[in-house]
């Protein structure tokens, strides 16, 4: 049995249709009609113990009503989730004793306090043994250097740091995974940086499932082998992202320097295969489409042309891809 | 439990005591504003000289048992109250419910607010006037009534307050009509409960039993009668009666939480 099988879930949103004017909220009281927003449909995947999965997809697209009901916050209206042998939100205490949640525009800390009262706080909340609570704080303290702030209160943090101490915070009793809702969002890369240094630590080191929702791929392409990318509440596709790159990815780009002395028609040129051409200086990109032609045969061609002094071929960005993922809405790019 | 809610209450109370001018500030606030409402009673009897039969040191006790109640509910059921509004607004409450505890014991236990002790000691001024001023035969049992009533009253305004909250889950915002019951209540609770007509004594009686928080043990304690013929008697039945409110405002608050996760923020 997978650590969390998700089969068939939906989750449907009554909203309350709002009326305008001056006696708008007397008739959206009365009136009360509604319309139905599809947050989730028919959303079906599997996650072994130990992974560390992305889960992507534009605003709105689902991501977290998905972490809602895998945490339990949220019902879902239809379908079966099941995380270690239970049904979230049918058993929530016993369930949520075993996650770690952060949210990254959300707190969980004690606001005014010093830091180190919120982990003493939780210490309490989950009946953490002592000896264990100090062993996890020195661990997470040494590598997400908390002890410049540890007695500083929660609201004079930066976000950086208020960040880490949020991470340390969702771990500190040892749960077995650890849901993450845009962890390194509005963060500056060193400290982006420090953050997915220290999850690829815990993932590996206590073998911590990992399910974290971004925005940043960067975060997906440092940290996670598989992708689940969901767009209007369908699961678009689920697998490594090597293979998403592969299967959507189709074109390349060959970045060619040349020595002095341009043909007369370099501008028009376009060898075939090869679906746009552009030119800085001495420097031309080729982007050409990985099923029509190779890099060797292509550079074999431009050789013959242009005396070439250096050349790079580019991998596509899976911003890239993922962008024409979500402006096409389906995988058929 | 309990030494974790202990726990919890002193956090948040080092949380407020960060900001120590706002607390006096507040504490004093509302030692003056609620001290107003006795004022307004006095001036009234300066062209009466009672109100129902009912003298202003009656009137003093009355207004004292319910007004010391209400601040007590105030006090430890503030989780419930304005933050509980603006946790859902934010929609924290999903914070609530990743924790391994129960959501109402996580709402109660967030907040404490200590200034309304302004409330309390202005009522206590209230009740020393009129007590010093009418000669009760206390008996053992007057006294356990007392005590009782001032407790039962704290658990009935603490059910109004957690209905009110309550609400929110589907509204948002506590709706105003609460603040009627809370403080609404506690203003009519005031004054002796005969002077209202039936509808009101009948509603004050069992659907919203603030009338619990006062007029039964006060008939007990002046050894008066109800002109409706209410038995004074009635007074003993307070704790029950405000269990039974507050189981159902307990159940009201399960159903609230259901609600909020099979409908989302």
């Amino acid at each position: 049995m997978a650590l969390i099988e998700v089969e068939n879930v939906a989750k449907t949103f009554r909203v309350a249709k709002r009326y305008e004017g001056r006696f708008g909220a007397i008739r959206s009281l009365l009136a009360r009609e509604y319309r139905e927003v599809h947050a989730v449909d028919k959303v079906s995947f599997q996650l072994e113990a130990g992974e560390m999965v992305g889960y992507i997809g534009p605003n709105g697209a689902g991501k977290s009503t998905t972490i809602k009901m895998l945490t339990g916050i949220l019902v879902p209206s239809s379908g079966r989730i099941m995380v270690a042998g239970r049904v979230p939100y049918q058993e929530r205490v016993a369930h949520v004793r075993k996650i770690g949640v952060v949210f990254g525009q959300r707190s969980q800390l004690w606001w005014d306090l010093p830091t180190i009262e919120s982990f003493e706080l939780l210490r309490h909340i989950y009946k953490i043994p002592f000896e264990r609570w100090r062993e996890n704080l020195d661990t997470f303290s040494d590598i997400l250097e908390l002890g410049p702030f540890l007695h500083t209160p929660v609201r004079q943090l930066s976000l950086g740091q208020r960040m880490r101490a949020d991470l340390a915070a969702a771990l500190l009793h040892d749960p077995n995974i650890l849901f993450l809702d845009e962890p390194t969002i509005g963060l500056d890369v060193v400290a982006k940086d420090r953050i997915r240094q220290f999850l690829q630590r815990i993932n590996k080191e206590r073998g911590t499932t990992v399910i974290l929702t971004t925005h940043d791929l960067e975060d997906i392409e440092r940290l996670c082998q598989r992708v689940i990318l969901i767009d209007h509440g369908t699961l678009i596709y689920d697998g490594a992202l090597e293979e998403l790159r592969n299967r959507f990815g189709r074109e390349r780009t060959v970045v060619i320097d040349i020595e002095n002395g341009l043909p007369e028609n370099a501008h028009d040129w376009r060898p075939i295969g090869v679906n746009s051409v552009r030119r800085e200086g001495r420097r031309f990109w080729f982007s050409f489409d990985r099923h029509a032609t190779t890099a060797a045969a292509l550079i074999g061609e431009i050789a013959q042309r242009y005396q070439i002094r250096d050349l790079t071929v580019e991998e596509p960005k899976i911003e890239t891809i993922v962008r024409q993922i979500y402006e096409s809405g389906s995988v058929t790019v | 439990m309990f030494s974790l809610y202990l726990r919890l209450i002193w956090a948040r109370i080092r949380g407020q005591m960060q900001y120590k001018a706002a607390f006096w500030v507040d504490l004093i606030g509302f030692l003056v504003t609620s001290g107003i409402d006795f004022v307004v009673i006095t001036i009234l009897f300066t062209r009466f000289d009672s109100l129902a039969g009912w003298s202003i040191y009656e009137i003093g006790l009355l207004y004292a048992l319910t007004q010391i109640s209400f601040s007590f509910a105030e006090m430890i059921m503030r989780g419930f109250d304005a933050p509980f509004e603006t946790m859902m607004q934010r929609g924290s409450f999903d914070g609530v419910l990743i924790r391994p505890l129960d959501s109402f014991f996580q709402v109660l236990s967030s907040e404490f607010q200590l200034r309304r002790l302004g409330r309390t000691a202005q009522a206590s001024a209230v009740l020393i006037f009129a007590l010093s001023n009418l000669a009760i035969d206390w008996t053992f049992a007057k006294i356990v009534l007392f005590v009782l009533t001032l407790i039962a009253g704290t658990i009935i305004y603490s059910a109004i307050i957690v209905i009110g909250a309550t609400i929110c889950f589907w509204t948002i915002k506590t709706p105003e009509v609460i603040n009627a019951f809370t403080h609404g209540g506690n203003q009519l609770a005031s004054y002796p409960l005969s002077i209202y007509n039936e509808w009101i004594r009948r509603i004050f009686l069992m659907v919203i039993p603030i009338a619990f928080t006062n007029y039964p043990t006060a008939l007990v304690l002046l050894n008066r009668s109800d002109p409706h013929g209410l038995a004074a008697q009635i007074a003993w039945a307070s704790p029950l009666v405000a269990l039974v409110f507050f189981g159902v405002a307990r159940l009201f608050w399960q159903y609230g939480v259901n609600s909020y996760q099979s409908t989302g923020s």
